[in-house]
């Protein structure tokens, strides 16, 4: 029966961290190589669902997303539902709320690579998407992946945004932290006991990954 | 060897950036050969170079090379410098640490149209020296490699124009005699136009045969190496104490069983301390300009080494000491004290003896 809960909790984990893939490595790029005004903006948007009660996440994409907005009404007209109370809202739920620790560690790793790899590159005469993908991205991999690994460890953990957009729903949107909080209010501690157990063993392998990895793609000491 | 005049001009440009507490503003010609671009750190040699390959967009002025525009502010062309097709070595060689030796140095040939290139990069490898190190990671190339891989880099993409930003940097003096060896070899076998950035006078007289002069963010002078070195307004840009004479030699004997090598320069025999490369092969060696003694008689019963008569060429008295141009065979800087000059009644046609100390001659070994 736990079974479903957690294939749940790796679908929606994965699914929004797969939507945030592109677009935190291209804000984290932007913010790390370009210099313009709207960088402070930009900044302080990405680092907001970081110091906002993920509660209140919740709040806006319920309203962002109800069949009211124009979001809600684009879903209507493609999938014919809508979003909110689906595992889908959970996802974007889980992406809003992993994006911010996404970037973070992404514009470390960028920001470790230094600028004048990438001038010389250009030099013999690779343009800027080129320089992008052979040099500062296998550079930066080291940062893109750990921050990959953070966003979906983060994803896996969200609970406040997602119950207020996505709701409880056995089987739909009731993801780990979600059923371990409904446990509690039932008081089947046994299962919350249980279920425990299980998100500590993700979490543990998750690390043991995201170390290894970390490990493997040193450049520093040279071929490993 | 058709690197065309000296005098020829490749390339022209006049370049004026803006920073906050310095200001970049210069107009000078490329001659064709090698050009050094001369001054002490913080001039704003690197910046020259950022601006002429593209790196950096300067404020005002132009950028021509072979006829093309590559920068104008007036009518707004800016070619990006990834279509310059300029080489350029950034300091501290910068491999790309993720990819290996030979796919660094096929890096830009990739990209040039198969037509367009030039040279190859096992012509590159070979000449380089560096077949050896194609299996290695970036990582465990020595300093001398790395530098070495990265000028092969820039070389292979054909260009029209090779440009090192102190190329020696960071090297230690063997290392250095032989990027002196490799560069003078792609200058006579790939037929390509240098401008080598440089603090260090010796590097200049080693190299290049024309120099611009720069100093906070100016133009001092420009002109050819030998007449320039005389220049009285050079007095401020070099440090006398620090010429040195650089010179390609051949190894006659490495004196690995007699202690003492034998090396000519052209006609000139001169004894060194033993030192490890092969005989006749072909070594740098340096002499300090203040480490050679200069007399008017012939002198006797000496332990120095070498003894070689001359004659002085030119004397070049300024603020900070006097410089002359001996001529034993090949020409040789001489740094001496300005009472010197006047006790020894030194002028243009005197005839004198250098001696130099065998010791405080300096051989290239191989690495």
């Amino acid at each position: 029966m736990y079974l479903e809960i957690i294939l749940l909790s790796f679908q929606v984990s994965i699914i929004a961290t797969l939507m945030n893939i592109v677009p935190a490595v291209g804000v984290g790029w932007f913010l790390v190589k370009r210099n313009t005004p709207i960088n402070f903006l930009l900044d302080l948007v990405v680092a907001l669902p970081l110091a906002l009660p993920p509660v209140i996440i919740g709040f806006f994409l319920l309203v962002s997303l109800s069949n009211a907005s124009p979001l809600g009404e684009l879903s209507q007209i493609i999938f014919g539902k809508d979003i909110v109370f689906t595992w889908f809202a959970a996802a974007i739920a889980a992406a809003v709320v992993s994006f911010p620790l996404m970037v973070r560690s992404i514009m470390v790793g960028i920001a470790d690579v230094d600028d004048r790899l990438e001038q010389s590159a250009r030099i013999l005469g690779a343009g800027a998407w080129r320089v992008f993908f052979t040099i500062t991205i296998p550079l930066a991999y080291k940062g893109i992946l750990a921050g990959l690994l953070i966003g979906f460890v983060r994803a896996f953990s969200e609970f406040g945004a997602t119950i207020v957009v996505a709701g409880s729903i056995s089987g739909s949107t009731e993801t780990l932290p979600v059923a371990i909080y409904g446990r509690i209010l039932t008081g089947k501690d046994g299962e919350v006991f249980e279920l425990i157990g299980i998100s500590i063993l993700f979490a543990v392998v998750t690390l043991l990954i995201h170390n290894w990895l970390m490990n493997k793609y040193s450049y520093s000491g040279g071929r490993k | 060897m058709s690197l065309g005049n000296i005098d020829d001009v490749i390339g022209t440009f006049n370049v004026t950036k803006r920073y906050k507490k310095f200001k970049l503003s210069i107009k000078a010609g490329l001659q064709s050969g090698v050009t050094a671009i001369f001054g002490h750190s913080g001039s704003g040699k690197t910046s020259l170079l950022n601006c002429l390959s593209g790196l950096i967009q300067p404020d005002t002025g132009y950028v021509r090379l072979y006829g093309t525009d590559l920068f104008d502010s007036e009518t707004k062309i800016n070619v990006k410098p990834e279509n310059r097709r300029i080489g350029y070595v950034l300091q501290d060689s910068l491999i790309f640490p993720h990819i290996s030796v030979l796919d660094n140095i096929s890096y830009g040939y990739k990209l040039v149209p198969p037509l367009e290139r030039k040279i190859e990069p096992d012509e590159l490898i070979q000449i380089m020296g560096l077949s050896d190190v194609l299996s290695r990671h970036p990582s465990e190339l020595s300093g001398g490699e790395a530098r070495r891989v990265a000028i092969a880099r820039a070389l292979a993409i054909s260009p029209k124009l090779l440009m090192l930003d102190e190329p020696m940097q960071g090297l230690d003096f063997g290392v250095r005699g032989s990027i002196i060896r490799y560069l003078n070899r792609i200058r006579t076998e790939l037929n390509i136009h240098m401008i080598l950035v440089s603090h260090s006078i010796s590097e200049v007289l080693a190299l290049a045969q024309h120099v611009i002069v720069l100093d906070r963010g100016e133009k001092v002078v420009e002109g050819p190496v030998n007449e320039l070195l005389l220049s009285r307004r050079m007095a401020n840009v070099i440090d006398i104490s620090e010429l040195e004479n650089v010179f390609e030699a051949t190894v006659i004997d490495n004196g690995q069983d007699t202690g003492i090598g034998i090396i000519t320069l052209d006609s000139l025999e001169l004894e060194v301390p033993a030192f490890k490369a092969e005989i006749g092969s072909k070594s740098t060696v340096s002499i300090k300009a203040a480490d050679i003694i200069i007399s008017k008689q012939s002198p006797q019963g000496l332990s120095a080494r070498n003894v070689k008569k001359g004659i002085v060429k030119e004397v070049s008295n300024s603020t900070n000491g006097t410089v002359i141009y001996v001529d034993i065979g090949v020409m040789l800087l001489v740094e001496i004290t300005t009472r010197s000059l006047a006790e020894l009644d030194l002028h243009v046609g005197s005839d004198v003896h250098l001696i130099i100390k065998a010791n405080s001659i300096g051989v290239a070994e191989i690495q």
